[in-house]
């Protein structure tokens, strides 16, 4: 059996001064109106919040100074992003090219790119979208359709791309696609990552509205799309190899379980003048993995930090973190006796929408069959 | 971990697998958390954590982590510790002209030389034990006997005070009961995957189920989160709010201890019912310890009393810092 290990680490002091200047700046911003707290911030599009993020340098934090970043450790993102999620605060616009998209050119792009889209997300002037799932490829990845064609002096672009996360209004997108024809013995083979330009000719998109009444999602059609050779990710048909590589980054993050936490704490005055035996146990519950998962996922930081790739680690902070997310709203209603609605402000619409997203949490970003899959792999089960 | 404890756990498994009490005690473990001129490391949270995790990895019948945790009291305290088991007893009653009134049963281990008893921040020894007792037996196979509350109390021999600013006896105690129970369900899960991927049924190894391999991804998810918990608090309890970290821990480790041992059994079918079948050792234990030094209702329901108190803007720095309970 394969062990895996996540020793919460030992956090620098010198956190602690970054971590007042953000609740500062957050409280500037919420009496300024700024924003309003709401759950799920980091799904919450605001261009504006975003740049005004991007100049007080909360964005690109990671990225080295080279490429115009802040050179700073993953701790220290860690601590602007939870403090930012945790006071419900709107992060959407930047959240993605932050998380992964920027890494990822950082790592696999070219200088040209490279000097072309970090500066401006690190600025909080351009969003990003990662565009893989198809009409008929979800989980299984490998049976994507849309495909690049190579050309003189880049690829042309067919297909289409749906349940993008911001692709109607994202800058660019991170997208998949097959650059070689799918061979059922190696089926990861054969696909590119690509930077597309979402203003290019021939891309139509448009966003698909939810359940909740919410305009994430979106889909998008590409007809003969040119893209330039500079915009290619890592070697042409590494594609898979690129894709695997982002997901600890994507999935270990505190938008794992923290989204629902602006919902708690506006139930807490409520469920203090209950109280009650089921009420402290509930809450007691909630804050204790609340704060075992915040170590787990400090754990899988510390991993990124020292340049490890804890995929399967990751995983396991996703599909605990995900569950009580998911689980929350249901827990409150057995323990406080409001009901969910749209129309009262606090906790009742709070309520609301987070039992309207509460399906959302596990369809994005691996499902739990996916992550559960993985993990059982790495233990060792064959 | 650190080296220290790497090298600490490695050697206490080594005497776990052959283990008597005499060879605990030749090791010097029972007195870890003491000072140095007694033996031990100081308060040194996290050895002692990585030798209780190896309690539960060898599922250990011994009260090597009361002894720990009551020698440590004694030491506080300013008495005497010596080198036999001791129990450790955190009773709901009262000292009274030297006799200990409780209100409600309490157990201690049967081979035992004394028993330290804490009631806040006063503790007793014990070290006759009358024959008014009714034989106990816990699941994790330790002999033990229970005293019922009674009229005339029970003699105590000496009594003394904890200094203050001294974490509670019972942070100790559940730090060390929750690190052995996150050593127990590694040992589960081991078990669990090797006995998957060894079993063959339908003509392969029922690991290959998706329905086995996702309820095993669960239980190692609750491993996981047991070891890295336990090792938060071990670190947290050095500083201002390691209640709050070992409160968490404890309920944690408490309430996963019934589901992990519960998937386990699920997934070895019935030879894990055997008594043959070494699987059982484990999930007895597992069911014995999430009850000592408070189980997940007593811890949650301190964590929950704090954050209501806190209030919603007290709850996120609760999280990130921790509180006072």
């Amino acid at each position: 059996m394969t062990r895996f290990l996540l020793q919460p680490p030992d956090l620098p002091p010198a956190l602690e001064p970054l971590r007042r200047d953000v609740r500062a700046f957050i409280a500037r911003a919420r009496d300024a109106g700024w924003f309003t707290p709401r759950c799920h911030g980091w799904m919450a599009f605001d261009a504006d919040f975003s740049k005004r993020l991007g100049a007080a340098g909360y964005i690109g934090m990671t990225f080295p100074k080279a490429w115009g970043g802040h050179g700073r450790s993953f701790f220290e993102r860690y601590v602007v992003n939870e403090e930012m999620l945790a006071a419900g605060a709107p992060v959407g616009f930047h959240w993605i090219a932050d998380r992964q998209s920027g890494p990822q050119i950082i790592k696999h792009g070219t200088d040209e790119l490279r000097k072309k889209v970090i500066p401006g997300i690190v600025r909080g002037e351009i969003c990003f979208a990662i565009g893989m799932s198809e009409p008929d490829a979800g989980s299984d990845l490998a049976g994507i359709r849309s495909k690049a064609t190579k050309v003189d002096g880049g690829w042309k672009l067919e297909g289409r791309k749906v349940w993008t996360t911001n692709g109607h209004r994202a800058h660019y997108m991170i997208a998949l696609f097959r650059t070689a024809p799918l061979d059922e013995k190696k089926r990861h083979a054969g696909m590119t990552q690509f930077v597309v330009d979402l203003s290019s000719p021939g891309i139509t998109r448009r966003p698909i509205r939810d359940m909740s009444g919410g305009e994430d999602f979106s889909e998008s059609t590409y007809d003969d799309v040119f893209v330039p050779d500079s915009h290619v990710l890592g070697q042409a048909g590494e594609g898979w190899a690129l894709v695997t590589g982002e997901l600890a980054y994507e999935r270990s993050g505190p938008e794992r379980f923290l989204s629902n936490l602006p919902l708690l704490a506006a139930a807490v005055p409520g469920l203090a003048q209950q109280d009650g035996d089921a009420v402290r146990y509930e809450t007691g519950r909630l804050m204790a993995r609340l704060s075992i998962l915040r170590q787990m996922s400090l754990a899988v930081a510390g991993k990124l930090e020292a340049g490890e790739q804890p995929n399967v680690e990751a995983a396991l902070v996703k599909d605990m973190g995900n569950a009580l997310e998911q689980q929350m709203p249901g827990i409150l209603r057995r323990i406080d006796q409001r009901r969910p609605d749209l129309g009262v402000e606090g906790y009742e619409s709070l309520l609301a929408e987070a039992l309207l997203q509460a399906p959302s949490i596990t369809l994005r970003g691996g499902t739990p069959e996916i992550l559960r899959g993985i993990i059982a792999r790495g233990l060792g089960l064959r | 971990m650190s080296e220290t404890a790497d090298m600490l756990a490695a050697s206490a498994a080594q005497i776990f697998k052959r283990g008597g009490w005499d060879q605990i005690a030749d090791a010097g473990l029972h007195r870890l958390l003491l000072p140095e001129d007694l033996g031990g490391a100081g308060d040194a949270y996290e050895d002692a954590v990585a030798v209780a995790t190896q309690v539960g990895v060898h599922a250990l019948a011994t009260p090597l982590l009361e002894t720990m945790a009551a020698n440590w009291c004694l030491a506080k305290a300013g008495l005497n510790v010596d080198d036999l088991p001791c129990g450790l007893v955190l009773p709901e009653g009262d000292f009274l002209n030297g006799r200990l009134f409780c209100t409600k049963p309490f157990t201690v281990p049967k081979d035992i030389g004394r028993a330290v008893i804490v009631l806040g921040s006063d503790i007793a020894v014990m070290d006759s034990f009358s024959n008014q007792t009714t034989a106990s037996m816990s699941l994790d196979g330790i002999p033990a006997r229970q005293f019922m509350p009674t009229t005339e109390g029970l003699d105590l021999a000496e009594l003394a005070s904890l200094p203050a600013e001294t974490p509670s006896p019972v942070l100790i105690l559940a730090l060390l009961k929750a690190a052995a129970m996150a050593g127990a369900m590694d040992a589960v899960l081991e078990l669990t995957v090797d006995y998957a991927n060894t079993r063959k049924q339908f003509g392969r190894a029922i690991g290959q189920f998706q329905a086995m391999q996702h309820m095993i991804a669960q239980l190692s998810g609750d491993v996981v989160a047991a070891a890295a918990c336990v090792q938060h608090a071990a670190r947290a309890l050095q500083g201002p709010h390691g209640d709050w970290a070992v409160a968490a821990a404890k309920g944690f480790t408490s309430e996963a201890a019934g589901s992990v041992a519960a998937m386990a059994h699920q997934v070895h079918g019935a030879i894990g019912f055997t008594e043959d079948f070494v699987l059982q050792r484990y999930t007895k234990c597992l069911w014995t310890w999430r009850e000592d030094a408070g189980s997940e209702s007593a811890w949650y329901d301190l964590l929950g009393s704090a954050a209501l108190r806190g209030g919603s803007a007290g709850l996120w720095p609760a999280i990130v810092e921790g509180a006072s309970l």
